[in-house]
């Protein structure tokens, strides 16, 4: 064994070893990395990378994309214009079989039109449709099922953070990317709403006293509020895709204006209240983000430096050389790929799969031949497919929390939409036009 | 005030001091943030109305990314924040889950010095050479290799904090074999749930 592979076995050793003990993940990619390139270069070139990546990794003009679209997110969220979005799905859809479940899944499909998160649309959204679900009939599992897949549509509509992050690991355009996730979007709740049509016979029963459970209050929502609801997510969706597609404004200026309207419109929504209440939302927001971007970016410097170390060692090269060596078609090795991140999946998060996988597996796949904005596209997939699945699956933690229903239920309820999820990587898989063609036709 | 009650509060003071700057920091981060929309905001705007581009934006705006992504470090620690993998520890009983807590923060504490440490001799450096970023605006880099330290520094601080109280916690607990999810509501295997 060479002492290239002896040194990256024991870094990725480490890096397994200090994961499962709580390290945060940002340190963990970072001492791995930096302890991999002392053992490979010299001490002062790995340690000299603890200090000059930090600077490095951040300061950039694109990245500012990033905290602008997290705090985009927070503050639309902070207006309830998901419950009230809800309220207009579900107007729309009731009559069809299994309308308010078709209703959830385009909720949480026009909420992802201007928040990139799956949580963030799983915890706005989940509460108020389950109670209605329930209300109405839903077996337990059937709903919070319903709102667990419609909510990962979150990371694949754009804005969506897990593609920012994935064109910043990867190089992509991170307007091809959003161009790219609009049709495998809205293809997915297209299916996701035909599954439930399909499953709704089964799961739906005559509703009974008290379905609804108990303790979980649904704000009520007025026609005004619905409507100006709806009002905002089509002003901010066109800004954001008029802006990339017409070349008006850059994908990092678009967001900025987005937020903009988003405190514009917080404090329209906040209108009626009085003295700092009318600033709580707002101030809040600013509180609860702060956070959150900083950690985006310790992992965007961490992966950084355990990206340098990977690249010293060849480990990019050695993969491809064993990938094209194995006597396959080269679609099949996307699909391996893909097969992988579902057991990764398992245990890590979105952005500790792409910031390990990206890596790893991007390299290798370009130069087969395959496009780097599809990958990110079917890498998104599978992440959602994580999102969802047990032990650490968020979006089914976050529903438990939001409607009091035990999280192995969830579980439970999710497992069938999993198979529906695997059905549309497999298209998407099979004909990457669906990904392509809008960027293709828009951008090139 | 009698000299242990000052003392004491002296005490509270050195000890609330880590999350106090971290939210300080935060505050900071949060308001760059709001800055960074307005003048990329005014930059569209000015194109549109006066066919022209805010001079400089380009070199001014990366000092400002730098200042968003270190001042919040402390904040998402305090927060809970930082994506962690908690699956293993989650079922493991009560002290043992204390013990590995208490070295998972002190482990970060020392892979943050050591970060810390070496930004600061890159700062030494910059400021040493007269570092400038070139553009249309020649912006030295000093000040943001400075916030870097404050950033990492009162990061390192909440990680002395932290692991102060955890080792506290582990050395009072008596081991009685129950897991820590037979106490807490354990809702979440990993944090960074807002992503």
């Amino acid at each position: 064994m060479s002492s290239e592979v002896a040194i990256t076995i024991f870094v990725f050793v480490l890096f397994a070893g200090l994961l499962i003990f709580e390290v945060p993940i940002a340190w963990c990619l970072a001492i791995s990395g930096a302890l991999g390139v002392i053992m490979l270069r010299s001490f002062g070139i790995g340690s000299g990378l603890l200090g000059s990546v930090p600077f490095q990794a951040t300061a950039s003009y694109t990245f500012v994309v990033v905290p602008l679209y997290i705090l985009l997110g927070t503050l639309v969220m902070k207006a309830h214009v998901a419950e009230r979005v809800y309220y207009v799905a579900n107007r729309v859809f009731h009559r069809l079989p299994g309308g308010i479940g078709v209703a959830t899944v385009a909720a949480c499909a026009g909420f992802a039109a201007v928040s990139g998160s799956s949580v963030a649309t799983a915890a706005t959204i989940g509460k108020s449709s389950v109670q209605e679900m329930r209300r109405s009939g839903y077996k337990d599992t059937f709903a919070v099922g319903i709102v667990g897949i419609a909510a990962t549509l979150g990371i694949l509509i754009p804005p969506s953070l897990v593609l920012i992050m994935y064109g910043i690991i990867s190089g992509e355009s991170i307007a091809r990317l959003f161009a790219a996730g609009v049709v495998p979007g809205v293809l997915s709740a297209v299916v996701y709403s035909v599954g439930v049509i399909v499953m709704a016979r089964r799961n739906i029963e005559l509703p009974a006293a008290g379905a609804a459970g108990p303790g979980i209050d649904v704000p009520k929502v007025t026609r005004a509020q619905a409507g100006r609801s709806l009002g905002y997510i089509v002003l901010i969706f066109t800004t954001i895709m008029v802006g990339i597609f017409t070349g008006i404004m850059t994908t990092t200026e678009s967001a900025a204006i987005a937020v903009m309207m988003a405190v514009v419109i917080l404090f329209i929504e906040n209108r009626k209240k009085k003295g700092r209440d009318r600033w709580f939302d707002f101030s809040s927001a600013l509180a609860e983000t702060a956070g959150v971007k900083s950690m985006a970016f310790a992992i965007l410097i961490g992966a950084a430096i355990f990206t340098f170390f990977l690249v010293a060692a060849r480990v990019p090269y050695h993969a491809a050389e064993f990938l094209t060596s194995l006597d396959v078609a080269p679609i099949v090795i996307v699909v391996l790929i893909l097969v992988v991140t579902i057991p990764l999946g398992m245990f890590l998060d979105a952005l500790s799969i792409l910031v390990i996988v990206v890596p790893l597996t991007y390299p290798t796949l370009v130069g087969l031949g395959f496009d780097g904005v599809w990958y990110g596209i079917l890498l998104v997939k599978m992440i959602e497919i994580s999102l969802l699945t047990p032990p650490v699956g968020l979006n089914a933690f976050v529903i438990a929390s939001a409607t009091g229903i035990k999280v192995e239920r969830v579980f439970r309820g999710l497992l069938p939409f999993v198979a529906v999820e695997l059905i549309i990587v497999a298209i998407l898989v099979a004909f990457p036009d669906i990904t392509l063609f809008l960027p293709s036709l828009v951008l090139d | 005030m009698n000299h242990s009650s000052a003392s004491t509060a002296v005490a509270r003071g050195l000890k609330e001091f880590p999350s106090h700057l971290a939210r300080f920091l935060a505050v900071i981060a949060s308001a760059v943030t709001i800055l960074a929309a307005l003048l990329l905001t005014a930059e569209v705007l000015s194109r549109a109305i006066f066919d022209q581009s805010i001079r400089g934006l380009f070199e001014i705006m990366q000092p400002l990314v730098v200042l968003i992504a270190f001042l919040g470090l402390a904040e998402a620690e305090r927060a809970g924040d930082h994506i962690r993998v908690t699956i293993l520890t989650d079922r493991l009983p009560r002290r043992a889950k204390l013990g590995v807590h208490t070295l998972a923060l002190v482990l970060s504490g020392l892979i943050v010095l050591w970060m810390l440490v070496m930004s600061w001799i890159e700062l030494d450096k910059s400021i040493a050479r007269g570092e400038f970023a070139s553009g249309l605006l020649d912006i030295p880099v000093w000040p943001a290799r400075v916030v870097i330290v404050i950033g990492l520094g009162a990061l390192f601080l909440m990680y002395v904090q932290r692991s102060i109280e955890s080792a506290v916690a582990f050395a009072r607990f008596g081991g009685d074999g129950r897991t820590i999810a037979d106490d807490e509501d354990v809702t979440d295997a990993s944090s960074g749930g807002l992503l």
